[in-house]
């Protein structure tokens, strides 16, 4: 008797969790290179001892798509060291399954990272969350969707292939322009001295557009992609 | 001995390369207008003055035609390159099933 | 062979197109505001259409591959993207060269058209690197690149748009006075031949090679 579609879902999940609450090293790497990048975006953004206007949206969507590429290359490394993706493939269940699977996995971490490198970020840039808190979480949320929905898809891919490392970087910023651009836009619209809420709902629509696109279409290829390896 | 030969060939492409954009950003370069002392009104320096266009029609039908031709070239030479091993690979299969 | 004479056939026009160009793009008229440089219009156009096409044929035959995977859809894929690669050198050369002189500046990050062409040649530089780098698998994980990538051209498009604009606007090509749509429709014909040969050669080269591979296959045995 194999389990039920979501049940699957939860059990590779929990797995990856497991996994990683047991060493942390996924967790505490990613987390201090999301700082480490800040502070030096920090270094070329702070000018005359003030940060340059936009300068906090910017760097935090570009730490989390650095620290996010860095997590990809990780938790798919550590399936391929013990063969395990093989294994999960062979398993009589159904790759969506798989494939939301990881993603969800993949979000826990990217949000931790969001949780220590976005106060960081409110703190070191003098920003002001009153009344776009909830704005500023569904950007982060759509947006970060978005960028591990592709990623998971290429990084579960590219688990095989050579030169994995610098090629899920390649592929994965330029197909994930859009999320930059709408999560920036978005951010710097709501951290601006005069929070423009109705120019960030725009961009918020356009994330959830994207990521139901994007999704929908990551289901697809991968069940194709995955079907005779 | 191929391999040899690959790198001669290579070595002269980036030569030739270089050579050609040396020479054309020089050409741009020259074009660029020195920088305009104390205060000159508005009416006698528009920008269109200042740089020429033909130069720069001409630079981009010159990039179009050379990219293409380049690229067309180097699809039919690798094109032969292939067809003229596999011509001999086959001769040669055909001969060993022959012989045998 | 039927397809070598199309092929040669359809190269030796778009040569006599390219060759006629300068001339007939000569005898059109100067645009009342950008004058000469205007002229850049006539293949930085044609070029960036032909480059948009070329992705959409990629992406499709992408999309065929990763359902069917017949070897012919994986061949037109990798010629679709090299093309995208080649005339997007192109719109990325010549539109900062009308940008120089038009808005006196090379690039603008403000316009849409130029970004959007940065951003899916890009995609499509990607593209070629995997097939090159990645081993064993490429041809799969190519194809969902180029699925997402002819995706991506609305999102990427949108945002831009959003994020600001001054380019001529897209409806140019429908205004365009008729003694400027001649040349305009000149070099598109020009583009489209030399883009349809280069599509067939390349496919040709990708099934000559896989033919090669067979045949050295067979010997080893």
């Amino acid at each position: 008797m194999t389990p039920g579609f979501w049940k699957t879902v939860g059990i590779i999940a929990r797995k990856d969790l497991v996994v990683e609450a047991r060493s942390r090293e996924l967790l505490y790497t990613t987390v201090f290179f999301a700082v480490a990048v800040v502070l030096i975006f920090s270094f070329s953004f702070v000018v005359d001892g003030a940060p340059l206007t936009d300068a906090a949206a910017g760097i935090l969507w570009v730490a989390l798509a650095f620290s996010g590429t860095l997590a990809l290359g990780r938790t798919f490394e550590r399936e391929r060291q013990s063969e395990t993706l093989k294994a999960l493939l062979l398993a009589p269940v159904e790759r969506a399954a798989l494939y939301l699977g990881k993603l969800i996995g993949m979000l826990v971490i990217m949000s931790l990272v969001v949780a220590v490198v976005g106060p960081l970020v409110v703190v070191l840039f003098r920003v002001s969350l009153d009344g776009v808190f909830w704005h500023l979480l569904g950007l982060l949320v759509a947006g970060g969707l978005g960028f591990a929905g592709v990623g998971t898809l290429f990084g579960a891919m590219l688990n095989r292939s050579q030169s994995r490392d610098v090629l899920l970087p390649v592929v994965l910023y330029p197909l994930t322009v859009p999320v930059m651009i709408a999560g920036v836009s978005g951010t710097a619209a709501l951290l601006s001295a005069e929070p423009n809420m109705a120019r960030a709902e725009v961009w918020l629509s356009m994330l959830v557009f994207f990521d139901a696109v994007f999704l929908t279409l990551a289901l697809w290829v991968f069940d194709a992609v995955m079907a005779e390896s | 001995m191929t391999n040899v030969r690959w790198k001669m060939f290579n070595v002269r492409w980036v030569a030739a390369v270089a050579v050609c954009v040396a020479a054309v950003s020089t050409a741009v370069l020259a074009q660029q207008p020195p920088a305009p002392e104390g205060f000159i009104p508005m009416s006698e320096v528009t920008n269109r003055e200042v740089l020429p266009a033909a130069p720069l029609v001409f630079y981009a039908y010159a990039f179009v035609w050379v990219a293409l031709m380049g690229y067309l070239w180097v699809i039919w030479r690798r094109i032969g390159q292939v067809e003229q091993d596999l011509s001999a690979v086959t001769r040669r299969l055909n001969q060993g099933r022959e012989g045998r | 062979m039927g397809q070598n004479r199309l092929i040669a056939g359809l190269v030796v026009v778009a040569i006599v197109l390219f060759a006629g160009a300068p001339f007939v793009i000569d005898a059109a008229p100067y645009e009342s505001t950008m004058g000469l440089i205007q002229k850049i219009f006539y293949f930085h156009v044609p070029s960036a259409m032909v480059m948009f096409a070329s992705a959409f044929v990629c992406g499709i035959a992408s999309a065929i591959y990763l359902a069917r995977r017949t070897p012919g859809s994986d061949r037109m894929a990798i010629a679709g993207a090299e093309l995208v690669v080649v005339f997007g050198i192109i719109v990325l050369v010549t539109g900062p060269l009308w940008a120089r002189k038009a808005w006196g500046v090379w690039w603008d990050w403000g316009d849409v058209r130029l970004v959007t062409s940065l951003v899916l040649w890009l995609i499509f530089v990607a593209y070629t690197l995997l097939r090159r780098f990645a081993g064993p698998g490429s041809d799969v994980l190519a194809a969902a690149v180029g699925v997402f990538g002819m995706a991506n051209v609305p999102f990427v498009y949108w945002s831009v748009n959003v994020w600001r604009t001054l380019h001529p606007k897209t409806t140019v090509v429908r205004t365009l006075s008729p003694e400027m749509r001649f040349p305009f429709y000149w070099c598109l014909a020009a583009f489209l031949c030399l883009y349809v040969a280069l599509l067939l050669l390349r496919v040709r080269l990708e099934r000559s090679k896989s033919t090669l591979e067979a045949v050295y296959a067979e010997l080893e045995d």
